[in-house]
This record gives structure tokens, C-alpha cells and sequence, in this order.
């Protein structure tokens, strides 16, 4: 999908509606398998990760309150469309979204914000497939004993930045705003999966009795 | 003992880069701009990405050892004797190596960039291994520190070393030169025959092989010796 507008539109839309119920999950769920790459999203080692937390969340949930199967679904969904977010994103276009959608005195820091945000996590990520090439090397398992330095260095090294992109701003004369004109290029079917996101998002708030009524 | 690439094909998004050519005992020096894949090509080397096509025989290597740029990506002590025993190295002599002999029980987090490349560069050169990779050894160091390490390059005598780098002033004396350019690896051949074909030369290599005068090597001494050749 081109237009980060509708995209962004879509994962909050679909994000809200896998949260609130089991129904809007499961909607969302078949949006992920219709319209994005699918697989191309969930091919990274952190996405491994984050599956296995959420389970052990479920389980947990499951075992001592119940509801783990509605959490484990619903954060599942959650996961995939963030997956999905974070692949399909690319640099500058948190910033030309919130410039377009607020303004260029209100829109122009929070796009700056969401932009850094995203680089730091690109940075952590590149950060960890480093770190384990130097594990593997001296022949460390990833776990307690490496944790403490290995954390500290990855903090230490987004400090590092943080101040380095501080320095760079100041420098620049940055205070506070901007100008910046984003432009934005759209296909007919990326609007018409929009309007689907907004259907789904509607039929996440409705019971699922009342689905099948509306069907009728 | 040799790593050889056989039709290698590596490619992420809109990067791509070909590879072919072996890697014979002593110094290699792998040149190119910023963002042209030595990077990529020292992961390749040490075997922890794996070609799309293609393949990397290492043969006779039983042991290899990859250098990458960033020196905090190699820690994983708390102390800088914890991180020195995380090579299996010997605590005092590689402390000292390092030039921080007095520092061993102190926080890894309180040495500047500069003082943990040192420690890194002096841990790995110590390693004992067939197969040594070195990606921009050289950043993050001063023109003496440089010189120290370059110095301790020429002093290893066994094995291979690949130097990746698109430093080309302070450089120790090598036995080969590559570059790569245009998303290929291509072979300059053996020194110093290969320094006049090196088209990434630094400046003053290139107008004295204008001039018809070869330095024997690409370290200041040698280029040093070349310009003092101009002088006679």
C-alpha cells in the first residue's frame, strides 16, 4: 500500500478493532491474510519474540483467570498488523502524515517524534543481529549471564544517539516546527481496503448475534 | 589454507553484491566507498550471512575471528577483565596490549569509543585463528592509534586477515588489494603491482603512479619511501 495515510488509517482502525473483541480479531485477521504481503511482515526475529511473550501471557491468563484464548487471538492480530506497520513503513512518512493530518504548526513535531522513534528501532534491530554474531562468535548462548552488559551497551549506545541527534538539531537551529509538504499518491483498491477497515472496525462493536442479523 | 567465493550473489532490498575470488594467506585489503557492501562482505567472509547464490569454501580454516565497526557490539562483560576473559584471553598482557593495564576491574560503560575499540582490537589480534576479519578497524581511533594497529597487523605472521576499510592514509602493508565497486568485488591483484591498478587510491599514491613511480606498499612508510624516491 502507497498512501501511508490509508495505511496508517487501516492498522489503527483494525488495531482497535482486534482489541475490543474476539469477532473484530478474526475480521482483522482476514484483512491481514487479503490485502498485505502476509509473510513478507512476520520474517523477522523479533516477531519470534514478541509471539512467544504473548503466549506465555495467555497461558498464564488462561490458567489463572481465563479469557487466555480471546488474548492470545486478539494480541496475535495485534502483532501481525504491527508487523505489517512497521515493514511496509518507510522513512519520512509518520512525518508527512501528521503534517497533513495537523498542520504545519501542530503536525511538524509529532511527525519529528514518530520519526526518531522509528529510527530507533530500526537502530535496535540492527543493533541485535550485530550482537548476536558477537555472541555466537565467543560462543555465548543468548541468556542471564550475557543480559546485564549486552542491555547495557544497547541502552547505552540509544543514549549515545539520542544525544548525538540532539547536538545535530541544535546545530540545525532547530526549535520547534517546520516546513514540509508531503505529497501522497493513492490507488483506487488502497481506498476501497480502507473502507473495508472502516467496516470492520464497525462490526467489532457489534455483538456477534447481531452480525449474522445484519447479514440476514 | 584458503576462503574462496564461487559465483557469490548477496542481495537486500535494492543492495546487491558479487563476489568472486580466493583469499590466500596473508593481508587483504578489501577498499570501497561508504555504503558500497565492505560490510556485507566481512558478514559474508566470516559466514554469519549466507550467499543468495553462490558459496564460500573455507578451506583449512578451522577458526575465524570477525572485527565489526562498532566495538560495543562485541560486549558482553561488565568489567573490562570480564570482557578480556570473554576471548579466552589472558587478563594482564591484552590489558596491557590495550594500553589499559590499570583499568581491568573498572565499568566496560565508563571507556570512551576510542578506549573500547583499543580493547577490542587488542582482544581480537590476540585470538588465535586462521581466518581474521576486520571491518573499519580504524574508526574511532587517532593517526598514532592507527599507526600502533597497523603496526601490529604487520606483525602477524600466520593466517589470513581481510581488511575492510575506505580508510586509505593510515593502512599497514598488505600482500593484496581489492575493491568494491559497483556492487562487485574485483581483484587488483598482489602488491605493489596491484597499487597502481588500485583506482581508490588516496591522492598521493595516485600522482606518483601518475608520475611512473609504484610505492612498494599502501603504509605511510612505504608511500613516504616513494616520495623520497621523487627527491633523488
Amino acid at each position: 500500500m502507497q498512501d501511508p495515510r490509508i495505511r496508517i488509517f487501516v492498522v489503527i482502525a483494525l488495531s482497535i478493532a482486534a482489541f475490543v473483541s474476539v469477532t473484530g480479531a478474526v475480521l482483522a485477521f482476514l484483512y491481514w491474510l487479503v490485502f498485505t504481503p502476509r509473510f513478507r511482515c512476520i520474517q523477522r526475529p523479533a516477531a519470534v519474540s514478541f509471539f512467544i511473550m504473548i503466549v506465555i501471557v495467555a497461558l498464564v491468563t488462561q490458567i489463572s483467570t481465563g479469557g487466555g484464548l480471546s488474548y492470545f487471538i486478539r494480541l496475535t492480530v495485534i502483532l501481525l498488523l504491527a508487523l505489517y506497520a512497521y515493514t511496509e513503513y518507510h522513512s519520512g512518512e509518520f512525518l508527512a502524515v501528521t503534517v497533513w493530518l495537523f498542520g504545519r504548526n501542530y503536525g511538524f513535531d509529532p511527525g519529528i517524534i514518530a520519526e526518531m522513534s522509528m529510527q530507533s528501532l530500526g537502530d535496535l534491530e540492527n543493533d541485535f543481529a550485530h550482537i548476536r554474531v558477537a555472541l555466537s562468535q565467543k560462543g555465548i548462548r543468548p541468556g542471564v549471564r550475557a543480559f546485564i552488559p549486552v542491555a547495557g551497551m544497547v541502552v547505552l549506545n540509544q543514549v549515545r544517539r539520542a544525544r548525538d541527534q540532539a547536538d545535530l538539531l541544535t546545530v540545525r537551529g532547530y526549535t520547534k516546527g517546520g516546513r514540509f509538504c508531503p505529497r501522497f499518491t493513492s490507488k483506487p483498491m488502497e481506498l476501497f481496503s480502507g473502507i473495508i477497515a472502516i467496516l470492520i472496525l464497525f462490526l467489532a462493536f457489534l455483538p456477534v448475534r447481531d452480525i449474522f442479523i445484519l447479514l440476514q | 589454507m584458503q576462503l574462496v567465493f564461487s559465483n557469490v550473489g548477496y542481495s537486500r532490498g535494492t543492495f546487491s553484491l558479487q563476489a568472486d575470488g580466493a583469499f590466500t594467506r596473508g593481508t587483504h585489503l578489501v577498499s570501497g566507498n561508504v555504503g558500497s557492501g565492505k560490510s556485507t562482505f566481512a558478514l559474508l567472509s566470516s559466514g554469519y550471512i549466507k550467499p543468495v547464490t553462490g558459496n564460500v569454501n573455507r578451506d583449512r580454516i578451522r577458526r575465524t575471528v570477525l572485527s565489526m565497526q562498532f566495538p560495543e557490539y562485541h560486549v558482553t562483560g561488565i568489567t573490562l577483565d570480564d570482557e578480556v576473559r570473554s576471548w579466552g584471553l589472558g587478563i594482564p598482557v591484552t590489558l596491557d596490549a590495550a594500553r589499559l593495564g590499570d583499568r581491568g576491574s573498572d565499568d566496560i560503560a565508563s571507556l570512551s569509543r576510542g578506549e573500547l575499540k583499543r580493547l577490542h582490537l587488542a582482544c581480537v589480534l590476540s585470538v588465535d585463528c586462521e581466518l581474521l576479519v576486520l571491518d573499519e578497524p580504524f574508526s574511532a581511533l587517532d593517526c598514532n592509534e592507527k599507526k600502533i594497529i597497523s603496526e601490529k597487523i604487520n606483525a602477524r605472521k600466520h593466517g589470513i586477515v581481510i581488511i575492510c576499510t575506505h580508510e586509505n592514509l593510515w593502512l599497514p602493508d598488505v600482500d593484496y588489494i581489492w575493491e568494491i565497486r559497483g556492487g562487485r568485488l574485483v581483484s587488483r591483484g598482489l602488491v605493489p603491482e596491484a597499487v597502481s591498478r588500485w583506482e581508490m587510491a588516496p591522492k598521493v599514491i595516485r600522482d606518483l603512479t601518475g608520475r611512473g613511480i609504484v610505492p612498494g606498499n599502501v603504509s605511510p612508510r612505504a608511500i613516504m619511501e616513494a616520495l623520497c624516491r621523487t627527491r633523488e
